[in-house]
C-alpha cells in the first residue's frame, strides 16, 4: 500500500521568478539582459546585497482579471520591472564562493557553453564560434561575463517598456561605473557598444504581444509541468499534455527535481549537488543561448520547397503547400495546432472550426482547444505519416515515442523514462525585427533544467543535431539543427493518399548561435549566502 | 562461440610489454610502455573529413588497417593491471561469532592483491575468413601492407625482435592468441537459419538410454539377476543420455554460423556506397514521370554498378553514410 504524505510544496518566495512561469506570459513583453564582470569579490558581493531585496521571486501576483484576494493574506504587488540574477562558474569563483562548494558543481557548468561547443554543434563550418557576439568571446574567463542580470518589463500602454526599465538599467550601469573598475557592465551584445541585450515579444495584427517567433510559429506551447509548480491541487489537471505520460493517456506532473535542485528527480533520488544543500536547493541551471534567425534565407527556401511539394503532392494551392511544409517541419501548424491532432491542411481548418482560437495566448489546458494542443501521443503514428519523425517538436519532446513497449497493448505501455529525464523548460523572448538594418533578429532562449548535461545537452546533441532516435540517420532538426551541404528533411506520406514521400534538400543554416553560457540561478537563500559571503560547505 | 564465426575471424591476442628502458632515435631514454602509448596515440584511426576535402590528403587520418580489404575492425588497448575490487566480502555477524573462538578473519591483516607480471598489449580484430588457416594469411597480408606501423606498435612487446617476415608475424600472433569466447557479428539482418538437430539429438539420447536398459534387461534374464538391478540401470541410462545430449548440443554450438549475406567487407562498403547513391537518386528524381525515371535509373545502374563489389564503392577507413 502506498502511503500518501504531504504534497510537494515548493516555497515560491525562495525560488527566483521566471522559472515556474515565463515572464512573457505574465504581461512582461520586454526584457534587457546584461552581463557583469567581477574583478573584486567584495565589490561583487556588495552589488548583490544592494539588489537582493528587489530580486523577483516566484510568489504569485494576483491575476489582473481577478484582483480580489482572500482577506488577511499579504498582497503582493506586481512589479513594473522584474529583476533576476544568475552566475556562471567563473562568476561564483570571482565572488569568493568556496572551492569546496564549487567542486560540487557539474562539469558542464564549469566548462561553460563555449567549452561544450563540440557537443552542442556550436562550432561547425556552418555555425562557427567566430560568429558569436564579442561579449562572449573573451578567452580569459576571468575577464568575461560573470553575473547575468535579467530585467523584464511591462508595457507602458503605448508599446514601449515602462520607464522604470531604463532607470534600473541606469542604476546598474552607475553601480558598475562607480566601482572603480571592480565591476564592469560588459559591452558587445550584437554591437560593440551595446551594454544590454534588448528583447521584445513579437506583436500580433492588433498590436498585442504574442507568443510568435520570427519564422512565424507559435512558440513555447508545451513546457513541462512538475510537482509543486502550481498551487496545491492543480498539479493533476495542469499536467495533462505537459507532464509525464504512462503511454496510455494518463498524465502526471514530472518530479520537482528535474527542474529545481535539492528535490527528488525522475530517478527518485536527490541528485548530487554543490554543498551545503541549502546553497543548491530551489536553485537551478540556465543555458543562455542567443540564436540568430536568418529570416530571409528561411522564407526563400520555404517558398521554393513549398512549390516542389505542391507539385509532387498535387496540392490545390500554394498556400496549402507552404502551410503544410511549415507544419511538417515544426510538428505544429503556425497557430500551434499539432499535426497529431490535424495531420492535413483540411483537418487543420476543421480543427479550428470546431475549436476556434480564443485570441488569448494562454498555455493552460483549461479549454478544450488548449487541451487538444498538448494532449496527444505518437503511438498511433509510428512511421511519422502524420507528424514526421524528425519534426522539431517531435524531436524536442518525444512524448511516448521511445516507449520500449509502445507497440504493445495499452496495458503494457510504460511511457518513456528516457523522455521524462530529458525535459527542459524554455523561457526567453525574441529580439530584433525582421529586416532590421543591423541584421539583429532571433531569440534569446533560456533553457532551465536541473542537469544541463543530462537534459539540455542531450536534447541538443542527440535529438536536435542527430537523428538516430528518430530512425532518421544523421538528419538534423529541420528548423534549428545544423545544416551542412547534404542536409535533408524527409516528409513521410500517408500511403492511403497515394503521394510519394517528399525529401526536402538544400536546407540552410537558418539558426546560428550568437553566444551564451551556462548559469546557476540560485534560490533567494543561496543568493543571500553568496551576497553575504557566508557559503559554508563544511 | 569460436574464433571463426559467420564468415568472420575474431582474433584476440595479448602481448607482454617489455620493461627495460629503451633509447630513442634522438638519444633520449624512455620505457617501452610509454613509447607504445605514443605509437598508439599517433596511429591514425579513421577519417572523417568534411565533404569536399580530399580523403587521404594532408589533413586526413586514414587508418593503416584500411589498406587491407578484409579487416572490418581492429583495436589496440594497453592493460596495465587488474583493477582492485577491495577485500573479499564477509558476513560481519558470522565473522564476529567466529572471532569469539579465534576463527574469524582478522580485518587488520592485509589480504593479497592481484597484479599482472607486466603491462600487456591487447590486440583484437575482426576480418573476413572462411577457415581457421585464414588467420595466418591475414597476418601475412597485414605485414605486407603496414609493416612500419606494426613495428612501431609491437616493437614494445617481448619476442617481437625475432619477427622478420610476414610468416614470422603470423607466428607471433598465433603465440599471443586467446580464444575469442564471445564474438559479435553485426551483419545478420535476419536471424541465420538455426539447423540445430534437436529431434536428432533427442532421438540419439533416447536410443542410448533404451539400449542401456535393454542390455540390463537381457543380463537380468540371462544371468537371472534380481529385477532390482533395473533401478541402477535406468539411472545410468538417464545419465548417459543426458551426457550424450550435452555433447551433441555443444558440438552443434561449436559449429560456426555460415557467412552472413553480404557480410564481407567489400559488400559492406558497396552497401554503404549504394545507400548514399540511392538517397541522392531518390531526391533527384522526385516527381519524375515514368519514362524519365526509367532512363535515369538505367544511368544510375550504369554509374553505380550495384552487382560489382569492387567498384565504384566507398573507400575503406572513411566515416561517411
Amino acid at each position: 500500500m502506498r502511503e500518501t504524505g504531504c504534497p510537494v510544496d515548493v516555497p515560491f518566495a525562495d525560488v527566483q521568478g521566471g522559472i515556474l512561469t515565463g515572464y512573457g506570459r505574465q504581461g512582461f513583453p520586454f526584457a534587457r539582459f546584461g552581463l557583469i564582470n567581477v574583478r573584486d569579490p567584495k565589490a561583487g558581493r556588495d552589488f548583490i546585497e544592494g539588489l537582493r531585496d528587489r530580486v523577483t521571486t516566484a510568489v504569485r501576483w494576483p491575476s489582473r482579471r481577478k484582483e480580489s484576494l482572500a482577506p488577511g493574506r499579504l498582497q503582493i504587488e506586481r512589479p513594473k520591472v522584474t529583476l533576476n540574477l544568475a552566475f556562471n562558474f567563473y562568476g561564483l569563483l570571482a565572488l569568493g564562493v568556496p572551492i569546496r562548494t564549487l567542486r560540487g558543481m557539474p562539469d558542464e557548468f564549469i566548462d561553460g557553453m563555449a567549452g561544450r561547443c563540440d557537443i552542442l554543434g556550436d562550432d561547425t563550418p556552418e555555425n562557427p564560434r567566430s560568429g558569436w557576439d564579442s561579449v562572449w568571446l573573451e578567452a580569459d574567463r576571468r575577464n568575461g561575463p560573470h553575473i547575468l542580470v535579467m530585467l523584464n518589463a511591462q508595457d507602458d500602454g503605448a508599446g514601449h517598456p515602462v520607464s522604470e526599465l531604463q532607470s534600473l538599467c541606469d542604476e546598474i550601469a552607475r553601480l558598475c561605473r562607480d566601482s572603480g573598475g571592480k565591476l564592469t557592465l560588459l559591452p558587445g551584445h550584437g554591437a560593440p557598444d551595446r551594454h544590454w541585450q534588448p528583447l521584445e515579444a513579437i506583436r500580433d495584427s492588433e498590436g498585442q504581444p504574442c507568443a510568435k517567433e520570427h519564422f512565424g510559429y507559435t512558440d513555447g506551447i508545451s513546457d513541462p509541468v512538475f510537482e509543486g509548480q502550481y498551487a496545491a491541487g492543480q498539479d493533476a489537471t495542469r499536467s495533462i499534455g505537459f507532464g509525464a505520460t504512462d503511454g496510455a493517456g494518463t498524465w502526471r506532473p514530472l518530479a520537482t527535481g528535474e527542474f529545481l535542485l535539492g528535490w527528488p528527480d525522475e530517478a527518485q533520488e536527490i541528485p548530487g549537488s554543490a554543498m551545503p544543500l541549502e546553497f543548491s536547493r530551489n536553485g537551478t541551471f540556465i543555458a543562455y543561448r542567443k540564436l540568430h534567425q536568418d529570416i530571409a534565407a528561411f522564407n526563400s527556401w520555404v517558398e521554393a520547397a513549398a512549390q516542389a511539394l505542391q507539385k509532387l503532392w498535387s496540392l490545390a494551392t500554394f498556400d496549402e503547400a507552404k502551410e503544410t511544409l511549415l507544419a511538417k517541419m515544426a510538428g505544429r501548424w503556425s497557430d500551434g495546432v499539432p499535426l497529431s491532432a490535424a495531420p492535413t491542411f483540411r483537418q487543420w481548418q476543421e480543427f479550428n472550426a470546431l475549436y476556434p482560437p480564443t485570441g488569448k495566448h494562454s498555455v493552460r489546458n483549461d479549454s478544450e482547444r488548449e487541451r487538444r494542443l498538448v494532449d496527444f501521443l505518437y503511438r498511433d503514428d509510428p512511421d511519422g505519416t502524420r507528424c514526421p519523425m524528425t519534426a522539431h517538436t517531435r524531436r524536442a519532446n518525444t512524448r511516448d515515442m521511445l516507449d520500449p513497449r509502445g507497440s504493445g497493448p495499452a496495458a503494457s505501455r510504460m511511457g518513456s523514462a528516457l523522455n521524462n529525464r530529458r525535459r527542459i523548460i524554455r523561457r526567453g523572448l525574441p529580439y530584433g525585427k525582421d529586416g532590421a538594418a543591423d541584421g539583429e533578429h532571433g531569440v534569446v532562449m533560456l533553457i532551465v533544467c536541473a542537469s544541463l548535461q543530462r537534459q539540455f545537452e542531450f536534447v541538443q546533441q542527440q535529438w536536435i543535431n542527430y537523428g538516430l532516435d528518430s530512425n532518421a540517420g544523421n538528419d538534423t532538426c529541420p528548423l534549428i539543427g545544423n545544416h551542412g551541404a547534404d542536409a535533408k528533411f524527409v516528409i513521410a506520406a500517408d500511403p492511403d493518399s497515394g503521394n510519394p514521400p517528399f525529401i526536402a534538400t538544400g536546407l540552410k543554416q537558418w539558426v546560428k548561435t550568437r553566444g551564451g553560457d551556462y548559469f546557476f540561478m540560485p534560490s533567494m537563500t543561496a543568493l543571500r549566502m553568496i551576497g553575504m559571503g557566508v557559503v559554508d560547505p563544511t | 562461440m569460436p574464433n571463426l564465426d559467420g564468415g568472420h575471424y575474431f582474433y584476440t591476442g595479448l602481448f607482454p610489454v617489455r620493461r627495460e628502458p629503451v633509447k630513442r632515435a634522438d638519444g633520449s631514454i624512455t620505457t617501452p610502455l610509454l613509447s607504445l602509448r605514443e605509437a598508439l596515440a599517433t596511429l591514425p584511426n579513421f577519417s572523417q573529413v568534411p565533404e569536399g576535402r580530399d580523403p587521404g590528403g594532408k589533413t586526413d587520418r586514414i587508418s593503416p588497417f584500411a589498406r587491407c580489404r578484409r579487416t572490418h575492425f581492429a583495436r589496440f588497448a594497453v592493460i596495465d593491471d587488474p583493477a582492485y575490487n577491495g577485500r573479499d566480502g564477509i558476513d560481519a555477524v558470522k565473522n564476529a561469532a567466529l572471532s569469539l573462538v579465534h576463527r574469524g578473519v582478522d580485518l587488520l591483516v592485509h589480504q593479497p592483491v592481484d597484479h599482472l607480471s607486466r603491462p600487456w598489449l591487447l590486440f583484437t580484430a575482426d576480418f573476413d575468413a572462411r577457415e581457421p588457416g585464414d588467420r595466418d594469411r591475414w597476418a601475412i597480408g597485414l605485414w605486407e601492407r603496414m609493416e612500419p606501423e606494426l613495428r612501431t606498435v609491437f616493437g614494445a612487446c617481448r619476442g617481437f625482435d625475432r619477427v622478420t617476415s610476414g610468416a614470422g608475424f603470423a607466428d607471433y600472433l598465433a603465440q599471443g592468441q586467446l580464444e575469442t569466447t564471445m564474438s559479435f557479428n553485426d551483419y545478420y539482418i535476419d536471424p541465420p537459419g538455426f539447423a540445430t538437430p534437436i529431434k536428432g539429438i533427442l532421438a540419439a539420447a533416447g536410443a542410448l538410454a533404451l539400449a542401456i536398459v535393454a542390455v540390463a534387461v537381457l543380463l537380468i534374464v540371462r544371468l537371472d539377476l534380481g529385477w532390482w538391478v533395473l533401478v541402477p540401470a535406468v539411472l545410468v541410462a538417464v545419465a548417459a543420455a543426458a551426457w550424450l545430449a550435452y555433447r551433441l548440443v555443444m558440438r552443434a554450438g561449436a559449429k560456426p554460423f555460415p557467412t552472413a549475406p553480404d557480410g564481407d567487407l567489400p559488400s559492406v562498403l558497396k552497401g554503404l556506397y549504394l545507400r548514399q547513391k540511392v538517397t541522392a537518386f531518390a531526391i533527384a528524381q522526385q516527381g519524375a514521370d515514368a519514362q524519365t525515371l526509367h532512363a535515369a535509373f538505367a544511368r544510375f545502374l550504369e554509374e553505380t554498378r550495384p552487382g560489382n563489389v569492387d567498384g565504384p564503392t566507398q573507400p575503406p577507413g572513411v566515416l561517411r553514410a
